[in-house]
């Protein structure tokens, strides 16, 4: 047989087997899905065209991942068919040479491959013209795009995974080998981009280019680009395809020479030997006939114990087959070495490490089902695949006939299988029990809680898994068709994770699923009932699955559906009905008591309902938005916390003043929380209660003249149900029971916050269409104020059960017990902007004084590590804004913790309050010159003058005066505390988000908005700009600023009026860096070319340097212009750099003026130099490798010196 | 349950495939204890049958009945007593013998361990793979394996032994001694035993029947069969060319080689004359003067088919 002819008859053979054609029908559903799920909502969002090369190339990368884990059976049957066939006798001694032995096999497989994955682009094309969006969203129809998708991105995928699966399969004699290397791949493609620092080198490394595709394409690229430049062959990408096609090259020649044209099963030589021997020992014995051997008679017994000996004898024999045979324990390892590299290396927040403790290393290694998160997502797909092989081993083996004629019963050849799994997964647990005492130790924490993990990985986390084993072999069972199987068990999984963002929001119907639980050291463990009600729902349902598979289990030879009915109907037994009954009656029961408690008594809304009801609102009492109301001056409260009956109580009087210049006679109050009684200390009637929307209207009597007073007394009682589910609000708990006073309290007026922001939603219902956020230039907005947003005094009296402590705004005035209960007395001394929030919990409190400012930090009795870091924080901070924009009004200031994993703050009048993951901040581990916590805390107490005495307007812009102004403040306060250096490290970590590849384009700083621009490109551009004009210059204007808009009052500041100050304390000469910052996206790009060092007659020495400039302004779509440059840059010189790593004493550090392009400076030094930067601190250009250059010197200029 | 009991009656079973094929033709048979032989072609239907009467196949009518069991729809009592040798099985390659005879012993309700083990170790001498027993299975040869068929078959003292075509593929001397080895299980059970070389049934069965295209074609006695042939066969030694003539002109049985030419023999009433000699009649005269009249039999009604 010649190439051709084997690799016709393979390709022939394969085509007309059932597997690549569900393969083909499964990755056209998915790459189809994947466009609808994923890409359909940012088309919608105008973000590229639902059919750019860039969607089709990130689908076809996706897709073609999950074919690594799934589709490997093509080249692994290819590879191995002869042999377990056992064809080889025939096929290995016809003259068919290796080499076309070898290659047919390979390419037909390979070819195969292509075409099943030629189902990506059929899927993108068949999802855009049926995904019903407008015409506008789909772009042109270009060849293009999918052919360099599938040349460059697909393709060479295709060719390396299909010689790794071949050779894999070759060496091993075995098809399954095939997924072995299939599933190394996509390992080895995620270990590459967590581990590697360096993005290029992850880029190259990476043997499927998937981070490059989609990350590094979708960040770097402009919208522009994202919606119509094709994917090309260049740098990284081009290295890496041709490195890893080199490498798929290799591993056919490997398996070439690695192929005999032999076979003698697994071990050949001791099996021959072994084999002669034992047929001439028969022949011996055949002499002696009639030799009586007594075989032990009767005996036997058929009853229940017989039957659990069997399902345990079948458990062990197929946990096994799984572990050694089919490789579980290899990629049990595997995952779990995989899994504490990923979860160690990643244990931090913001770089800083993190504290090692049991349930904070334990909240990332568990994973809802469902989750697509590491390590999880492989044991689905490890379940969907072993409950397929379990399924079909004897038949496999072609020992099924045997098998089934034994006196077993059929349930238990089921669950013996189903144990099977589920001790693979409690293995698997064991492991990652293993893998987080590890982290422990490795994190220096000895702290471990044992129990916490059994209770955790054992209680909680198994039982949703053992929930899908069992819906995986029932798929299997129902399905019979192993690969057929394995992608239903993986749609069904696709249901799970997805469901829920295609809009199925009721948890019933996603197996497995539930609302949710949480563990925290303050909080201990909760919403576990409800959790616990939703497991027996699904066990329930598991017991009626387990019934139907065992009534469709395949035992002996009868495949055809009408046979397996008829057979299902005749098992029909007693043994059936009663756990049928049972299940349903569990499922009706539980199911039926969640439905009460998630729908009927809690009034749960989808997002969609939620946006429906938002809209409603909007249609409803839209109208209202600008009719005056009266201002709040003063709330005096009652506050009760009932912890224990999960309920709180609150009365409370708003003292209101009309302080329009119009009599007002309508009042509009809308209830957070229902209000049970509203008394007005005049006649009010009321016009109109909508109970749906919580809004009443009364009109007063007699009219409020402007000036006058008014006072509302109201009642309110709330109640958070323990099995209302995690995602519904939970204001009161155990211990760390806290609400916001918006989210309770009453308030007077529209609520038009709750307006639909995002265009399509307003679309979608029929809004008026209205930008996300109003233009700065918009002279309306900064008036509107919310009731809220208005400064006010609030009094209250709070109470709690007696073991716990209240913290409210204000100053405590008075605390005494009564009875059972504790009661704290809190009021301001001065107006506070009305965010304000009250706590309960068993706090402990740390105590310091700044001045006059009583200082405290209420937090969980264990979580002591950073009480020093954090007052120490907040005493240099006081100092610091104070003197520098102003005074500081009120005598406290508090950080109070509350329950939850996260790390966040969040910056009320005098209350800071922040998440308990904060105080796992480990600064005392970090490597740098940082105390992050120290600038964390800088931060937020910066913010008492940034956002909460200077309130900014909700246009454009507006949060630069409040998180850019705060980041600006604390690396100020850092610098001026802990010095240069340390704030050199902190502008490092907040320049780190600049390595991260992202699209130039975008609006210019003064309309920003979003994370980057807020919190990065914000903060940074006025620091640079604090270090052209000078720190004092710089702190004049904001002092300005504040002097003119900390008042609280109406217009609220904007961006422009931060602009205006700044650029009234900056020099002439400096005008356009501000403008550049602020009114542009402006991107400078500055190169050290050359750097020549020269030592003069007088003993000094004479630096000439070679510096190329190019400044470009990119605006929002991605459009580029270059700006001449006429612009002071900072040049540096340093001396000879004494260790390794650091850049030398600095000798000389100007501005000079530099325009576009190239130009020579020369500079006198004193000392001998040894580096050169152009921009050193790189305050203008943010993420450059080339400012520096090592410099030459002319005298040694021959010797190796000169190395960049 | 006593032997003399324990009877397999099979009634008017049928069963056809949905590719067509009509497997077994309203079979009706019975079957007391000991050995009984099942002779036919490949493809007869045998297996199908076989495979029927071992829980593994729903048939589409008729019925089976083991003693007092309702064969088709009491499985499990049928698995309780039944020991099934397939005709082609295979095992996992990695088990090792003592291994997967223990497990099968516990499926096969042996829940004592120790009588379990002694009755492993037992099965194995029996077969001779007690020497092999700590090696994997996955390399055995065909008759080993085969060996290991039937000692999971034996396990338990099955009542009803069903062995599909057994000495395929197995040496002479293999095939001697697994033939001793079921001769000793049927002085006490039911046992069938399908096959399609004659001399398994003729050393082995005290009853038999012929199948074939899922029909019996005969059911008998091997020792009353070879009789009732009696003075009926004759046997001559012609060149291959004369076959044609000789087809024509007699009933022929069977044709054989020896040295190079032709031993035809015939089945006649009377001498044929023409030099043929009688012969004792064996039963692999009987089988294929069953096989052969069946067909012309088939040949007449077809022809007087299209006659009419």
């Amino acid at each position: 047989m010649k190439l051709k002819e084997v690799f016709l008859y393979e390709l022939q053979y394969q085509f007309r087997s059932i597997t690549p054609h569900v393969f083909f029908l499964v990755f056209l559903a998915m790459s189809y899905l994947i466009v609808m799920g994923n890409y359909v909502p940012d088309a919608l969002l105008m973000e590229h065209y639902i059919n750019s090369p860039f969607v089709i190339a990130s689908v076809t990368i996706v897709t073609t991942m999950f074919w690594l884990l799934i589709g490997p059976a093509t080249a692994g049957e290819a590879a191995t068919r002869d042999i377990h066939t056992r064809m080889y006798s025939l096929v290995f001694t016809s003259p068919v040479s290796k080499t076309s032995y070898i290659g047919g096999k390979f390419l037909a497989a390979l070819l195969m491959n292509s075409w099943i994955l030629l189902s990506i682009p059929m899927g993108i094309i068949v999802a855009t013209y049926t995904s019903g969006l407008e015409e506008n969203l789909i772009g042109p129809f270009r060849m293009s795009g999918y052919l360099t998708a599938f040349l460059y991105v697909a393709f060479p995928n295709i060719f390396l995974a299909t010689a790794v699966q071949f050779l894999f399969s070759i060496i091993s004699k075995r098809a399954i080998a095939s997924y072995l290397a299939g599933f190394a791949l996509y390992i080895g493609s995620y270990v590459i981009t967590f581990t590697a620092g360096n993005l290029a080198i992850s880029n190259i490394l990476d043997p499927m280019s998937y981070n490059y595709v989609i990350s590094t394409v979708q960040r770097s690229w402009t919208p522009l680009d994202l919606s119509h430049r094709l994917i090309s062959l260049e740098g990284v990408f081009l290295v890496n395809r041709l490195l890893w096609m080199g490498i798929g090259i290799a591993a056919v020649v490997v398996a070439y020479s690695r192929f005999k044209f032999s076979y003698a099963g697994s071990n050949n030589k001791k099996n021959s030997r072994l084999r002669m021997g034992a047929s001439e020992k028969s022949r011996v014995l055949n002499l002696d006939l009639g030799r009586a051997i007594t075989v032990p008679v009767g005996l036997r017994s058929f009853n229940f114990k017989t039957s659990i000996l069997q399902v345990l004898a079948i458990a062990s024999s197929s946990f096994w087959d799984i572990m050694k045979r089919k490789g579980g324990l290899i990629i049990l390892s595997t995952v779990a070495l995989f899994s504490l590299m990923v979860l160690y290396v990643n244990f931090d927040h913001q770089d800083v490490p993190m504290v090692g403790d049991t349930w904070r290393v334990l909240v990332d290694l568990v994973a809802p089902l469902g989750s697509v998160k590491i390590p999880w997502i492989f044991i689905v797909i490890l379940i969907a695949f072993y409950a397929g092989e379990l399924i079909w081993r004897e038949r496999e083996a072609r020992l099924s006939d045997v098998y089934d004629a034994t006196p077993t019963a059929d349930w238990v050849l089921f669950f013996g299988k189903f144990l099977a799994l589920a001790v693979f997964l409690i293995t698997f647990c064991t492991f990652l029990v293993f893998v987080g005492i590890s982290i422990q130790l490795m994190l220096g924490n000895q702290n471990i809680d044992l129990l916490l993990y059994l209770k955790i990985l054992f209680g909680v986390q198994l039982v949703d898994y053992l929930v899908f084993a069992l819906i995986a072999c029932f798929i299997h069972i129902i399905v019979n068709q192993k690969y057929l199987g394995h992608f239903v068990v993986l749609l069904a999984f696709a249901f799970i994770a997805f469901g829920p963002m295609m809009g199925i929001e009721n948890k019933l119907l996603i197996p497995g699923s539930d609302s949710g639980w949480s563990y925290t050291a303050m909080q201990g463990f909760s919403d576990m009932k409800l959790w616990a009600l939703y497991k027996l729902y699904w066990i329930g349902w598991t017991i009626l699955l387990a019934v139907i598979s065992r009534l469709l289990w395949i035992r002996g030879r009868d495949y055809l559906v009408n046979k397996r009915y008829k057979l299902a109907i005749e098992r029909i037994s007693r043994s059936v009905l009663t756990p049928t009954l049972a299940a349903i009656i569990l499922i009706l029961v539980s199911g039926g008591f969640i439905f009460y408690n998630t729908r009927v008594l809690n009034t749960y809304m989808s997002s969609e309902e939620l946006k429906a009801y938002k809209a409603d609102y909007e249609k409803r009492f839209g109208h209202f938005r600008n009719v005056p109301q009266p201002t709040l001056l003063r709330s005096d409260l009652e506050v009760d916390f009932y912890p224990d009956q999960r309920k709180l109580n609150v009365a409370g009087t708003y003292h209101l003043a009309n302080k329009n210049s119009v009599p007002l006679d309508t009042i509009h109050l809308y209830e957070a929380v229902e209000v049970s009684k509203v008394t007005f200390d005049r006649t009010a009637d009321l016009m109109l209660h909508d109970q749906k929307f919580g809004h009443r209207i009364y009109k007063l009597q007699s009219p409020l003249q402007p000036g006058d007073s008014l006072s509302i007394k109201f009642q309110l009682s709330y109640r958070n149900d323990d099995l209302s589910g995690k995602n519904a609000s939970k204001y009161v708990v155990d211990n760390g029971s806290f609400f916001r006073n918006y989210q309770v309290l009453p308030a007077i007026g529209y609520q038009f916050l709750m307006e639909l922001k995002e265009k399509s939603d307003r679309e979608a219902y029929n809004l008026k269409p209205k930008p996300e956020l109003a233009p700065l230039s918009d002279k309306q907005v900064p008036y509107e104020l919310l009731m809220w947003d208005h400064r006010s005094m609030v009094q209250a009296v709070v109470s709690t059960d007696g073991d716990q402590i209240v913290v409210g705004p204000g100053k405590l005035l008075d605390s005494w017990s009564k009875g059972d209960r504790q009661y704290f007395k809190y009021a301001t001394d001065a107006p506070i902007r009305g965010e304000f929030s009250f706590f309960s919990a068993d706090y402990k409190v740390y105590e310091d004084r700044w001045k006059n400012v009583n200082i405290q930090i209420y937090h969980h009795p264990e979580h002591t590590r950073n009480l020093d870091r954090m007052v120490a924080g907040m005493k240099r901070s006081l100092e610091y804004y104070s003197e520098q924009f102003g005074a500081y009004p009120y005598d406290q200031l508090r950080l109070v913790e509350h329950p939850g994993k996260e790390s966040g703050l969040h910056a009320a009048p005098i209350n800071i309050d922040f998440y308990e993951g904060f105080s796992y901040m480990n600064p005392e581990e970090d490597e740098r010159e940082l105390d992050f916590v120290f600038a964390v805390v800088g931060h937020d107490v910066a913010h008492q003058w940034w956002g909460n005495l200077l309130r900014y307007a909700r246009v454009e812009g507006g949060g630069i005066l409040s998180e850019s102004l705060a980041w600006y403040s604390a690396l100020k306060m850092v610098e001026n505390e802990q010095g240069k250096l340390t704030a050199i490290e902190l502008l490092k970590q907040l320049k780190k988000e600049y390595d991260v590849p992202k699209s130039r384009a975008d609006v210019p700083l003064i309309k920003g908005n979003g994370f980057f621009q807020l919190y990065r490109q914000g903060p940074l551009a006025l620091y640079t700009i604090s270090e052209y004009i000078g720190e004092d210059h710089m702190n004049k204007g904001l002092q300005n600023l504040f002097s003119k808009h900390g008042n609280g009052q109406p217009p609220l500041a904007t961006s422009m009026d931060l602009f205006n100050e700044i650029v009234a304390v900056t020099p002439d000469s400096l005008q356009y860096l501000v403008h550049d910052l602020f009114m542009e996206n402006t991107f400078w790009d500055l190169e050290m070319e050359e750097a020549v060092a020269e030592k003069t007659e007088t003993g000094d020495w004479k630096v000439t340097l070679k510096i190329k400039t190019n400044k470009e302004v990119v605006d929002d779509i991605g459009r580029i212009k270059e700006k001449q440059m006429d612009d002071w840059i900072e040049i540096g010189i340093y001396g000879m750099p004494q260790a390794a790593e650091s850049t030398g004493e600095l000798l000389y550090l100007n501005k000079h003026k530099l325009k576009s392009g190239e130009q020579t400076i020369v500079i006198n030094v004193p000392k001998e130099p040894g580096n050169a930067g152009v921009d050193p601190h790189q305050l203008l250009d943010r993420n450059s490798y080339d400012n520096f250059e090592r410099l030459r010197t002319n005298e040694f200029s021959d010797a190796g010196v000169g190395f960049n | 349950m006593k032997n003399d009991q324990l009877k397999l009656n099979i009634s008017n079973l049928s069963k056809t495939y949905s590719n067509g094929v009509q497997a077994l033709k309203n079979i009706t048979l019975d079957i007391p204890g000991g050995m009984y032989g099942l002779l036919g072609p490949n493809g007869a239907g045998k297996s199908t049958l076989m495979r029927t009467i071992a829980t593994l196949q729903e048939p589409d009518s008729g019925n089976i009945t083991l003693g007092n069991i309702d064969v088709l729809k009491e499985k499990d009592k049928v698995r309780q007593t039944l020991g099934y040798l397939p005709q082609e099985f295979g095992v996992y390659p990695k088990a090792r013998a003592e291994e997967l005879l223990n497990h099968f012993a516990i499926l096969k309700g042996i829940t004592n361990s120790k009588i379990r083990k002694e009755t492993v170790e037992a099965l194995l001498k029996q077969t001779n793979l007690y020497d092999v027993r700590k090696q994997k299975i996955g390399g055995f040869s065909g008759g080993m394996k085969q060996r290991f068929g039937v000692a999971v078959a034996l396990l338990g003292n099955p009542g009803l032994m069903i062995v599909d075509e057994p000495t395929a593929g197995l040496d002479p001397a293999e095939r001697v001694r697994f033939l001793n080895l079921l001769s000793e299980l049927g002085e006490n059970s039911v046992v069938i035993l399908s096959t399609h070389i004659v001399e398994d049934v003729s050393e082995l069965c005290t009853r038999m029947a012929i199948i074939n295209h899922g029909e019996i074609l005969q059911e008998t006695e091997p020792f009353k069969a070879i009789e009732s042939l009696h003075g009926m066969v004759w046997q001559k030694i012609v060149p291959k060319s004369e076959l044609e003539r000789l087809s024509q002109e007699h009933h022929i049985i069977s044709t054989k080689l020896l040295s190079g030419q032709t031993v035809v023999k015939v089945y006649n009433n009377e001498d044929p004359g023409n030099g043929f000699d009688l012969v004792e009649p064996d039963l692999e005269d009987v089988y294929f003067t069953t096989m052969s009249s069946h067909r012309q039999n088939n040949v007449k009604l077809k022809m007087e088919n299209v006659r009419s």
